[in-house]
């Protein structure tokens, strides 16, 4: 009777200690919507823009004539551009590449990897015979944005299926989220959960909530589309840390559980930001 | 003659003190350094993410021993050795910290 007791215990601390992604992607809902008791949480996919009404209404304005314009127009041509062999991505991607980014990243069983869009990108070009594309500007990023751009108003579907290696690669990006790191010791939270919409010089942060759905990005200040593993990196050397290499595993794994935090919430890439 | 005895002295005890820092520092010592910390910076990247500062020090001391200043290029090899242990410090403290600031 006590062993059963002291059985019971530990299996409900165990269950106390880990909560599912679920879980914590509900707890992190509950914490957007107390801290922000006036926004409708669905604004957040729009990053800044959710808290900065000024921000907000050029922003809609630079709508009009979007700056990404010509990188899904590119995005496109290459898509549909036959590689050596005669296949194309097209090829590569179930439904022919259409509507399926908000089903990125997924976990690959057989590899045990993580594969983000622009990742399964690249394997399609080398399994194909072609050199993979540099992994943060031009043409992947092009590519990435077509992709995106047929994928608009679906609903983010991150899986994370029923596999430990899945889980350990969900918590070790959601582990990355909230530790502190480089010399102004930041975590990702600091600045995207406790002081999302705050002003940091003339910007405001934006929130976690919402911030995987919207890659790749025009920013502004890099004159140019991007993809998110390019934010990871400012985002590093921002705070002084040496970042990794794009696609490294530390980011696919940050990038599967951020993503997983903003499932159902529409995908609206791509994006343009300051 | 007395005189000459007190400059001759002092031109030597000058002599002396000029020339001890070019062998308290030289090019070996530098090289020495160097070598371990990147040693030690190549281990620490394996386990966590180190400061952007260290490869910033590390290319501050090069350009000082390029310029034969060695003592300089000693004490900035040393400050990236620090900035590595920081480093680790701070990710070690962070596995038993990080989880208090997840939402539950």
């Amino acid at each position: 009777m006590k062993r059963l007791f002291i059985a019971c215990m530990l299996v409900f601390t165990m269950m106390s200690a880990h909560a599912t992604p679920e879980q914590d992607r509900l707890a992190l809902r509950d914490f957007f919507a107390k801290r922000f008791p006036a926004l409708d949480l669905e604004d957040m996919i729009n990053g800044l823009y959710a808290f900065d009404e000024g921000a907000r209404e050029q922003w809609l304005e630079m709508e009009d004539f979007p700056p990404y314009e010509i990188a899904i127009e590119n995005g496109e041509t290459v898509f549909n551009t036959p590689f050596a062999n005669g296949k194309t991505y097209a090829d590569c991607f179930e439904n022919g590449g259409e509507g399926i980014k908000q089903n990125f990243p997924y976990f690959d069983a057989g590899s045990g990897e993580i594969i983000t869009l622009e990742y399964a990108i690249n394997q399609c070009r080398t399994k194909n015979g072609e050199a993979p594309l540099p992994w943060m500007t031009g043409e992947l990023a092009q590519v990435s944005a077509y992709m995106a751009y047929t994928s608009r108003g679906n609903k983010m579907n991150v899986v994370i299926p029923d596999d430990p290696r899945a889980l350990a690669a969900y918590e070790a990006g959601k582990q990355y989220y909230y530790t502190r790191r480089g010399q102004l010791e930041f975590a990702c939270e600091n600045c995207h959960m406790q002081s999302a919409g705050n002003l940091l010089r003339a910007d405001r942060l934006s929130g976690m909530l919402g911030q995987a759905t919207h890659w790749p990005v025009y920013r502004s200040k890099w004159g140019e589309i991007g993809t998110l593993h390019k934010r990871f990196q400012e985002c590093n050397l921002q705070v002084r840390a040496e970042p990794y290499e794009a696609q490294s595993r530390q980011y696919r794994e940050l990038e599967y559980f951020l993503s997983f935090m903003s499932n159902e919430m529409e995908m609206n890439g791509p994006a343009s930001r300051r | 003659m007395k005189r000459k005895a007190i400059v001759l002295l002092a031109a030597l005890v000058t002599g002396v003190l000029m020339n001890t820092p070019v062998f308290a520092t030289d090019a070996e010592q530098y090289k020495k350094a160097l070598e371990e910390v990147q040693a030690q910076r190549e281990e620490a990247a394996r386990t966590v993410q180190l400061w952007s500062t260290t490869g910033v020090l590390l290319k501050s001391a090069e350009n000082a021993a390029e310029a034969g200043h060695y003592e300089q290029a000693v004490e900035l090899v040393k400050e990236a050795g620090l900035h590595i242990e920081l480093a680790l410090a701070t990710a070690e403290r962070e596995k038993k910290t990080w989880q208090s600031n997840v939402p539950k």
